[in-house]
């Protein structure tokens, strides 16, 4: 038993030497990633004696401040494109209230300021996003901190801390990357 | 015998997979001693040419092809690579491999024994696709609410090392041949990671909007040769490898070998990195204090280090070669022909032959398997061809030939695998070549 070997010769020969590579496009490579990053930021609940001094009179601005170094890692601040900022609010006071969200740099000047919030008395269903577009706000990467501002509207409803009622903030960022 | 033999053959072909080697049991060729320390030599010694002696180069990744991510055409190069990265499962791997014979030389001791010493370099990466922290890179997690992205893809071992080696084969009758090969390992380069387990995931969550979940994290990676590489890296090891050929008949032979059956033992210059623990983020929680301000920020980095801690050491471990499993049935046939062999000895051989072979290489992950038919032509005493056809994880249409020439004492050995991927780039993702340049002396 023999095998015609030649024919199958010729055909490795070929494909060695017809080898096509034309099907192929490497100067096309051009990838762009868009990564779409969401990491819980800042919440807290404050109750009806949150609003109150020792002496019962109302305070009418209760705020709180962290340090916020996200942008010590510079593969996040080189190639941030934009944040979306979500927040949800449940108001259990018989009272309004307005929220300052503020982003400030080492010195606590603020490099960006979302527009105050207007929560309604009783408004437990609350929702706001928020975008910050790197291109339009370019001092928001220059942010170390976050404050928060809860200013207590006036009214001629008094605050009861025997009651309880709480005020429930939550909010998340979406970061929005392009490498 | 033979039923043994048939046992061993089909434990071979059951239990393990392969990476096609058109130079196993082929042309009684000095690489073939490397492959299977029990092959059959019929010379009286050879040298191989320093750096030519043995080249082979082996790369190949089971994700895609070339021309899933380069094809000529109008789709935007980010359409194309999420395509592969949606058909990308975690078992995909990219592996790279590459030998290069420094040294080689072998010298008949009497009619019965051969032996053979040498020196290789080796360069071995094998990367699993760690599909889940691609996407995660690629898309983030946004995207992903409540889904799990694990940390156990991320596998991937890399060495480069040398291998100083001494076999003997032993002729024990006309129809068996066993051999082994002595090696002593000298790492200069290994990582590896593997048996990681944990997960991340974004769910909603009532406390905040998102909460982000680091669960039942294990983690480690061991390196060494990092710092102060060296080629004479000087983490050693041992190793050995068996073979045999045993002829059922003088048409019918079984050839069969384990390789690297090792390790190499790191304790210069190692690095190992670990992290445990659980962590839920839900963000910071404002406490509004009356009086001093609270350093939330200082607070949180404590909480994360304390709850997943992070460690470097530079203890020692021991890293187990990828042990090869291979063997080869082979049924000669056609016109029958003597061979002048070494001082005054004959051989008799077909100039036809056809087979079966399986390959097989033990990965962190599963063993990688290759099932290969061949055929053999010997065109004249001094030319020999072999076709083969492969199928493995890369492809089940993996074409190669093999040719073997004999230039007076000048020994040359080629070898192609995958002819279809070259010939139409394309459809490539993976490829093997050997090469070889030895002086043989009957």
């Amino acid at each position: 038993m023999r095998f015609k070997l030649v024919p199958l010769q010729i055909v490795i020969c070929i494909a060695f030497l017809v080898s096509c590579s034309n099907n192929l496009n490497f100067d096309n490579i051009n990838l762009e990633i868009e990564p779409e990053v969401t990491s819980p930021l800042v919440f807290f609940e404050l109750d009806q004696k949150d609003f109150l001094d020792e002496n019962d009179q109302e305070i009418t601005v209760v705020s709180d401040i962290t340090v916020f170094r996200i942008f010590d890692n510079t593969v996040l601040k080189d190639n941030l494109v934009e944040l979306t900022l979500d927040f949800e609010i449940e108001n259990g006071f018989d009272r309004s209230f307005l929220v300052d969200f503020v982003f400030l740099d080492e010195d606590e000047n603020i490099t960006y300021h979302v527009e105050d919030f207007s929560i309604n008395a009783g408004d437990l269903d609350y929702s706001s996003t928020r975008s910050i577009v790197i291109e339009t706000s370019p001092e928001f990467l220059n942010s170390i901190k976050v404050r928060v501002d809860v200013v207590l509207s006036p009214s001629t409803t008094t605050l009861n801390p025997d009651i309880e009622k709480t005020f429930k903030f939550r909010s998340s960022g979406t970061f929005y990357l392009k490498f | 015998m033979r039923k043994i033999l048939f046992y061993f053959f089909l434990l071979f072909a059951i239990a393990m997979q392969a990476q096609q080697q058109i130079a196993f049991s082929f042309g009684e060729t000095p690489q073939t001693l490397l492959l299977n320390p029990g092959s059959e030599t019929n010379y009286k010694s050879h040298f191989g040419i320093p750096v030519l002696s043995n080249f082979q180069l082996t790369i190949g990744n089971t994700g895609f092809q070339m021309g899933d991510l380069f094809s000529n055409d109008s789709r935007p190069f980010n359409e194309k690579f999420e395509k592969v990265l949606e058909q990308l499962s975690p078992d995909d791997y990219i592996n790279l491999n590459t030998k290069i014979d420094v040294l080689n030389f072998g010298y008949r001791y009497n009619n019965k024994i051969y032996i053979s010493v040498g020196f290789y370099e080796e360069l071995d990466l094998m990367v699993y696709f760690p599909k889940d922290a691609i996407e995660g890179l690629y898309y983030g997690n946004d995207p992903f609410f409540n889904r799990s992205f694990s940390v156990s893809q991320a596998i991937m071992k890399a060495d480069l090392l040398g291998v100083l080696h001494a076999g003997i084969s032993k002729k024990i009758d006309e129809k068996l041949t066993i051999g082994g090969r002595f090696k002593i390992y000298s790492s200069s380069l290994n990582v590896e990671t593997n048996n990681n387990s944990g997960s991340i995931t974004t769910t909603t969550n009532t406390t905040n909007i998102s909460r982000l979940t680091l669960q039942n994290l294990d983690a480690e990676v061991s390196t060494s040769g990092l710092d102060n590489f060296s080629l004479l890296g000087g983490n050693l090891g041992v190793g050995f490898d068996v073979g045999l050929t045993y002829h059922f008949s003088p048409q019918i032979e079984f050839t069969g070998s384990i390789l690297d059956l090792g390790f190499v033992k790191h304790s210069k210059n190692t690095r190992n990195f670990t992290a445990k623990g659980n962590y839920v983020l839900d963000g910071i929680n404002f406490e509004h204090p009356s009086d001093d301000p609270i350093d939330y920020w200082k607070q949180l980095e404590q909480d994360i280090d304390a709850r997943i801690p992070t460690e470097e050491t530079q203890d020692s471990y021991t890293s187990w070669r990828p042990m090869k499993l291979n063997a080869a049935l082979k049924y000669s046939f056609g016109e029958r022909r003597n061979k002048f062999c070494y001082t005054k000895t004959h051989k008799q051989y077909y100039y036809n032959s056809i087979g079966f072979q399986v390959h097989t290489i033990m990965r962190p992950l599963k063993p990688q398997f290759s099932f290969t038919s061949f055929y053999e032509k010997s065109l004249s005493q001094k030319i020999h061809t072999k076709f083969t056809h492969t199928i493995n994880d890369y492809s089940s249409t993996i074409f190669g030939a093999g040719a073997s020439l004999q230039l007076g004492k000048l020994h040359v050995f080629g070898a192609l695998d995958n002819v279809l991927g070259v010939r139409d780039l394309s459809t490539l993702n993976t490829i093997s070549l050997n090469f070889g340049l030895n002086i043989i002396i009957n």
